[in-house]
């Protein structure tokens, strides 16, 4: 299957377009990508968008593509491979979008419709501990510190457990 | 969308063919072809072919064969970011399916689909320096060698292009 179109207040959650793709594409090459495995080159940032829409087909969930007014500003959604334990609520917000509460937003919306139309959760967020921005969002979601999770690629990271009922 | 020959059909890739494609890439051939990986890793792969398919509208299909609907591999139009040309490839994967005229009958079909139906204007064919077995297959289709390419990983393939008229 394809994402469904949800709307939050400001965003739009979709499908991946080729804008998103550029988009994704521009930000894997910079260091601000270190936080999903980046930097990562035009080709694997492509394919890491392909993945994302074949999670959609072979889960029937996936990470959402965010937009503002049409322009892409990141993505959120349930992010599910093969590999993982369990599916994780993830978020990535491009920097120049940063400090407007978008991922906050977005994270909401995914959760919700994750936890009503697919009755998964409480979903679990892993956070690098250097990443202060996505804590921040974590807490704010009402997500509370389990405990260390497997470093990503040398970076400690944590796992933080979402609330199992939709917030007020 | 698929593609019927006298003993394959040509369906969409789907979950129910992830197991065979992990047991090649888990094969002593796929090892001497350099294209060994992990379960994991073939899962990912898969889910980004899946993903090309949505992104850019078309994509392998898997083959099955028409007598037991049995998974034989994979043939059809594949085009990442990152690849200099539109390609036709191909993968048998059981071994006992080796040799048997699957992928020749399949690309046939394949080669007919692009250029008859997509509207390809020129196709090929990517060869690893020593895959002799796909080689022989491309100039029995009528390809011909056509230089190289060096992949972004820096591997150096052999072109191999299909002539427009040869299957129509």
């Amino acid at each position: 299957m394809t994402p469904p179109v949800l709307h939050s207040q400001r965003l739009t959650l979709g499908p991946a377009s080729s804008a998103h793709a550029e988009a994704f594409i521009a930000f894997c090459a910079t260091e601000d990508s270190r936080f999903i495995g980046g930097p990562a080159d035009r080709r694997d940032a492509w394919e890491g968008v392909a993945i994302s829409a074949g999670l959609w087909a072979l889960r029937g969930f996936g990470p959402f593509w965010l937009s503002a007014g049409g322009v892409p500003v990141g993505r959120a959604g349930v992010y599910y491979p093969d590999w993982r334990a369990e599916p994780e609520l993830a978020w990535t917000i491009y920097p120049a979008y940063q400090g407007r509460g978008y991922a906050t937003e977005a994270a909401l919306v995914a959760r919700d419709w994750a936890y009503a139309t697919l009755g998964l959760g409480p979903l679990v967020s892993l956070i690098d501990t250097g990443n202060a921005p996505s804590i921040r969002v974590a807490q704010k979601l009402g997500a509370v510190l389990e405990g260390p999770h497997e470093p990503n690629g040398g970076h400690p990271v944590m796992r933080w457990r979402h609330p199992a009922g939709v917030a007020a | 969308m698929m593609l019927e020959t006298p003993r394959l059909r040509l369906v969409p890739l789907d979950a129910r063919h992830i197991p065979a494609y992990q047991a090649f890439l888990a094969s002593p051939r796929a090892a001497a072809l350099g294209w060994a990986a992990m379960p994991h890793e073939a899962w990912r792969n898969f889910a980004a072919m899946m993903g090309h398919g949505l992104l850019r509208g078309f994509a392998p299909f898997a083959l099955e064969a028409r007598e037991d609907g049995r998974a034989l591999g994979l043939c059809g139009p594949f085009w990442p970011e990152g690849q200099a040309e539109r390609e036709v490839k191909w993968h048998i994967w059981p071994d006992a399916d080796e040799g048997k005229g699957f992928a020749f009958e399949a690309a046939r079909a394949v080669l007919g689909h692009v250029f008859g139906v997509m509207g390809w204007e020129t196709a090929v064919s990517y060869i690893a320096h020593g895959n002799e077995r796909s080689a022989a297959l491309a100039r029995r289709l009528g390809a011909v060698q056509d230089g190289t390419w060096v992949t972004p990983r820096g591997t150096e393939v052999r072109v191999f292009r299909h002539g427009r008229g040869v299957v129509a």
